[in-house]
């Protein structure tokens, strides 16, 4: 009787510790890269993967889209993370966020583009 | 008789083994419950911020009755008060929010006597006072200008506490809203003196009750002075603090410098009603008289002023603009030299 009742409990426990820990996997803020243009990396966060690698992903997105010129997109996989894009531009800059992917993994910027 | 292999005689020969599994169970149950009752939305919000999954669900199976438990009972928020000051993040907890801006206030507002200068008057001014604590904040225009006024206050036992928010701006809060983040800085640093040099960013369209407001007319201005307006009365903290606020130098840019203009006429309207705590420092005149030029002649010397970019100043630039800020600081407090 105490066994099954102490296997109930800890089950119960392992279940609400896991909800507690669940923050373990929530992003990680980290300090931006020196943007290699005219702007800015305003904010860099990461999951499941570490700022150097978030930093890696950011200056590879970078590259990939101003081969296109400074107000260019990146159509393609960068170090195979899939990146998605949200834009707010005006004549003099643009800002975004970018999301990229690679299965659980995440890599989160923003930046600040000169026009 | 079966051999206990547990060797939990080795505690219970020394009169060690004083708890009992049921005991473990107890706890187990006790902590439970207080997590629950203590932070059960956190492990609700844990839940929702994860991938979609087995775990995500088995997370929000706990977390959301655990959520709805601790959203009734009042200790959740009380534990949130009470641990309070142990959060490493800045947080802006929607206090002076430009989305709580009014839209158009009622009646006319009052002038008061903290819209005249001594000198306007010909009144003599208040004496200086002691100076112990500068805010320098801004967007990327405020930097170097923080180091150069920090250096220059250096030995003067004045605290220069340096907030550079790069790329943000007044006009995109979907960044960081400097209404609330001007609320923060105050209630967190309490300065004496405030030096902002804002204005890099700006230009991006205003919301307001469903409509967008285009730059650069007259209702962008307006709603642009709104928002410094709003910033100035919380730096300047009821009278006790003064403020600096720079205006913008003309950048290289055409399409800038046309922002910058509308940027700098809402900065003189918005600062009208305390011209004696706010003071607006023109940059145009001493640097860009003529239009944008790189350089200009400082103690003698022909020197570049400006970052490549044609926006920024450089660190001479920059000096050269901290000695003019600080020439006005003197007016009010007492440094030493």
């Amino acid at each position: 009787m105490l066994s099954r009742l102490f296997l109930g409990v800890s089950l119960l426990a392992a279940i609400v510790a896991l909800s507690f820990a669940g923050g373990a996997s929530a992003a990680t803020t980290c300090k931006p890269p020196k943007y290699p243009g005219s702007g800015y990396f305003t904010s860099l966060s990461v999951t499941k993967t570490s700022c150097s690698t978030g930093v890696k992903v950011a200056k590879a997105y970078y590259k990939c889209r101003v081969a296109h010129g400074v107000k260019g997109h990146c159509g393609k996989k960068v170090l195979g993370y899939t990146c998605h894009e949200t834009r707010r531009s005006i004549a003099t800059e643009i800002d975004a966020k970018v999301t990229c992917k690679r299965g659980s993994k995440r890599v989160v910027h923003s930046y600040q583009q000169d026009v | 008789m079966a051999r206990d292999d547990s060797l939990m005689e080795r505690f219970e020969q020394h009169g060690l083994s004083r708890f009992r599994a049921r005991d473990a169970v107890w706890a187990v149950l006790l902590v439970s419950t207080l997590l629950v009752v203590l932070a059960g939305d956190s492990a609700r919000r844990a839940g929702e911020q994860m991938n979609p999954g087995i775990g995500r669900d088995l997370v929000l199976l706990v977390g959301k009755p655990a959520g709805a438990i601790a959203d009734a009972l009042p200790f959740a928020r009380l534990a949130d008060k009470a641990t309070a000051w142990a959060s490493p993040d800045e947080a802006l907890n929607g206090q002076g929010s430009f989305a709580t801006l009014a839209a158009s206030p009622a009646g006319i507002p009052p002038v008061t006597p903290d819209a005249f200068t001594p000198a306007q008057l010909g009144t003599k001014p208040p004496a200086p006072r002691p100076l112990k604590r500068v805010l320098v904040t801004g967007d990327s225009m405020s930097t170097p200008l923080d180091t150069s006024v920090a250096r220059a206050l250096a030995g003067t036992g004045v605290k220069v506490t340096r907030e550079p928010h790069l790329g943000s701006g007044i006009s995109k809060s979907f960044l960081v809203d400097w209404g609330e983040l001007s609320s923060t800085q105050v209630r967190k640093l309490h300065p004496d003196a405030v030096v902002v040099f804002i204005g890099a960013n700006e230009g991006f369209p205003f919301e307001r009750d469903g409509r967008e407001i285009k730059c650069c007319g007259a209702p962008w201005a307006a709603e642009y002075a709104n928002r410094v307006r709003a910033m100035m009365n919380t730096y300047r903290a009821d009278g006790r603090a003064r403020v600096y606020w720079v205006k913008l130098p003309t950048v290289r840019s055409k399409p800038r410098s046309a922002i910058g203009r509308v940027v700098n006429a809402a900065i003189d309207v918005a600062a009208e009603p305390w011209k004696s705590q706010v003071r607006v420092i023109d940059t145009i005149a001493t640097f860009t008289p003529n239009g944008y030029r790189d350089a200009m002649e400082i103690d003698g010397q022909d020197t570049i002023v400006r970052q490549p970019d044609g926006i920024h100043f450089n660190d001479a630039g920059s000096a050269y603009l901290a000695r003019i800020v600080l020439d006005r600081v003197r007016q009010d407090f007492a440094v030493e030299r």
